[in-house]
């Protein structure tokens, strides 16, 4: 062997020794206890709130199998990525649907939005200029960044702008559903533990007379609390063919509300 | 680390290039042995064995050929002994784990289900080791002595992970005498930036309406979309290898070496046969050296021929991943090529329009059963191209093809003209005039702006 290979091969063995010691040394990205998905005091008190009949919540237990008719002509939808399925593909024409993809409670004013029907409106000039029976606000997967306190303030006042503006209507705050595991364990902002602590703080709004908490989140969950990866094909999103079955949950839920 | 992250362009290329060019010219096989290194293991920080692997794979190959060359009488035990090391390390990183993954579908008491990491670009490298010993076999090149050389011929960091397939007949001259000039120095960064910008401004845009359409479901989208995702995902892989390679031959030019072109026009091919010569060049030339000439080739008779292809096209798929999809893919292109090669071949050739028309419709079918790993939804997805065997025409949604034509128009019409000679024609008519610059300029800072956002993506071949 001559004496350049030799010193090749000397530096080669070295820097093999080095990875070989950091291989051995470094912490392969194990499957970790899920802790972070332990339900939180606050999300178990809602729990225990959904096993009896509630006024205030409504909890995803099973999908309808028909839709319960109940006229949509006065809703509204607003929401991000997630309405904008319903929009699409859950086939609730007569309703208004405000959204957008990557819609949040910090940027819903700052847009207009192409409502069917109506035009293109800011929020504000929507509310202001058209009544509704039923409100529906699916928001927060994008706000989940964000300090959660100042974003239920900013859900406070939104909730006010609407209440102020559509005195007679009824307010159904929607739960953001899961992602997978896959997204949750390697998304450090949006993953499953802070959407249920989001979920639980946005349940607190409801107030059982005009303002009702729909608590979708398990809807399409698998057994361990994660979106099931058969029901979606970008871990968050759902597959089109579910916004219908979710859309008659919602009027389903609504319905059953209303009656009571 | 991919050539279109801030990582690489800010931090690796300016560190790289700097000591390359500034350190004194005997240094320089070092540095880039050293930069390749460093740039693999930063690819294989979460995988070390990877990297000891692959330096395993260098340091063997030097001296299996060295033994070739020394030892004529046993040279076949030698070439046997580094084919198999490559062939097995590749398909026990590559195939195992859906081998097992299906073996324990069948008998899941067994509990096979294995989890493996395949090693970034063991694909590429296998196959230029194996060209290589295959080489210093048949004598058609002298075993490399200096481990240093042989190290920078399979390292090169341009070619490691995603190719091209680089012999090391192409590079030897350059790997002892290559000049480093200006003029290559300004040719390469040229080259580079314009291969950024096909990967960055055109393949990941157009390959998010793929991923939109995977996430609504292929039930649930009609005729019209199924087609515009399709288009998006076959300029998407054209244009993201394509661009890679790009990237590629530019570095290489500005390290002195000249890798062998990867694409030519294949988008303007007649006939499959045509477009599988101008597709991934290097790989469709690896297959023909060293599988299907030494198989014999087309001279055996039109049995023993199809037989070759047969064996040909079948590797190619698997090649190309580990699935069923990939063989489904694989048999397609031979059923193809066969009646090409036997039936309508001539007469596309001679029918220019015709061929055209054929490929234009063919390739986008063959990219749906390469690009769909699941059979049944790539059934679901063929249900939706044609109708006529499934659900009908339109979606839930029913104008869902406006909304996204609408969004995504402006790319499909610049991926249409790329896909053509035309603007490769009037680039080269102002290649030395300033306003290349202006354009090359404001696709690096667009393309920069664009990874900045977040917005890139890693490359389709990285899995292969």
């Amino acid at each position: 062997m001559n004496r350049s290979n030799l010193r090749t091969l000397l530096s080669l063995f070295i820097v093999v020794g080095i990875v070989a010691i950091y291989a051995v040394l470094i912490d392969k990205p194990e499957e970790k206890p899920d802790t972070d998905n332990e339900p939180l005091t606050q999300l178990s008190e809602i729990t225990a709130l959904n096993t009896t009949p509630s006024t205030t919540t409504t909890t995803a237990t099973t999908i309808p199998a028909k839709p319960v008719n109940i006229s949509m002509d006065d809703a509204l939808f607003i929401g991000d990525s997630r309405t904008v399925g319903i929009k699409e593909y859950a086939g609730i024409n007569d309703a208004d649907f405000f959204c957008t993809v990557g819609l949040s409670i910090y940027n819903i004013h700052k847009n207009p939005v192409d409502v069917s029907g109506v035009g293109k409106v800011s929020f504000t000039q929507l509310i202001s200029n058209k009544k509704y029976g039923k409100i529906y606000i699916t928001l927060g997967i994008n706000d989940l960044g964000y300090d959660t306190e100042k974003t239920m303030t900013k859900y406070r006042e939104f909730i006010d702008l609407i209440k102020n503006n559509q005195p007679n209507a009824y307010i159904f705050i929607q739960s953001n559903l899961h992602v997978t595991q896959k997204r949750s364990d390697s998304d450090e902002v949006v993953n499953n533990a802070a959407i249920n602590r989001f979920n639980a703080a946005l349940s607190e709004f409801a107030d059982g007379k005009t303002i009702f908490y729909f608590d979708s989140t398990g809807l399409y969950d698998d057994a361990n609390g994660n979106l099931s990866t058969d029901k979606t094909g970008d871990d968050a999103h759902l597959y089109a063919k579910y916004y219908s079955e979710w859309g008659h949950w919602m009027i389903t839920q609504t319905a059953l509300l209303l009656n009571k | 680390m991919v050539f279109s992250s801030l990582q690489f362009i800010l931090i690796f290329m300016p560190l790289l290039f700097g000591a390359y060019y500034l350190l004194p010219a005997k240094f320089r096989d070092s540095v880039l042995f050293a930069g390749s290194l460093c740039f693999y293991f930063v690819g294989t920080v979460h995988n070390p064995e990877h990297f000891i692997l692959f330096v395993i794979s260098i340091v063997l190959d030097l001296y299996i050929a060295v033994a070739i060359e020394k030892f004529q009488n046993r040279k076949k035990l030698f070439l046997a002994i580094g084919v198999l090391f490559h062939l097995l390390c590749l398909a026990t990183c590559k195939y195992s784990g859906f081998l097992f993954g299906e073996i324990n579908k069948i008998a899941p008491s067994l509990d096979l289900a294995l989890d493996i990491v395949l090693p970034i670009g063991i694909s590429f490298y296998t196959f230029q080791g194996i060209s290589y010993i295959a080489d210093v076999y048949r004598g058609t090149i002298k075993a490399e002595k200096s481990l240093l050389k042989y190290g920078v011929y399979i390292s090169m960091f341009e070619q490691l992970i995603a190719g091209p397939i680089v012999t090391y007949r192409q590079v030897r001259k350059e790997l002892y005498r290559r000049k480093l000039t200006i003029v290559k120095l300004i040719k390469g960064i040229e080259i580079f930036v314009f291969g950024l910008g096909l990967k960055v401004l055109l393949a990941n845009p157009l390959g998010k309406l793929w991923s939109q359409v995977g996430a609504i479901g292929y039930e649930s989208i009609s005729t019209p979309l199924a087609w515009l995702a399709i288009i998006a995902y076959t300029f998407q892989i054209y244009f993201d290898f394509f661009g890679y390679s790009l990237m590629a031959i530019g570095l290489g030019k500005m390290l002195g070496f000249k890798l062998p072109k990867n694409f030519d026009h294949p988008y303007t091919s007649k006939t499959m046969t045509e477009f599988w010569r101008r597709w991934h060049i290097t790989l469709g030339s690896w297959f023909r050296e060293y599988v299907y000439i030494p198989l014999g080739g087309n001279r055996n008779g039109t049995k023993a021929t199809v037989r070759n292809l047969f064996v040909v096209w079948l590797l190619t798929g698997i090649w190309h991943g580990a699935g069923y999809n990939f063989i489904l893919w694989g048999f397609v292109l031979f059923l193809i090529l066969v009646l090409e090669k036997f039936y309508i071949g001539k007469f596309l050739d001679s029918k220019p329009l015709a061929g055209h028309i054929y490929m234009i419709f063919l390739i986008p079918i063959t990219w749906a059963v390469f690009a769909i790993d699941d059979i049944g939804q790539l059934g679901i997805f063929f249900s939706r191209l044609f109708p006529i065997f499934g659900q009908g025409f339109w979606s839930d949604f029913r104008y869902d093809y406006l909304k996204y034509l609408k969004d995504y128009l402006p790319f499909f019409i610049v991926g249409l003209l790329f896909s053509t000679k035309l603007p490769y024609k009037l680039l080269k008519k102002i290649e030395n005039r300033i306003i290349i610059w202006v354009l090359l300029l404001a696709v690096l800072i667009a393309s920069i702006y664009c990874m900045c956002r977040g917005l890139d993506d890693p490359f389709l071949y990285f899995r292969f």
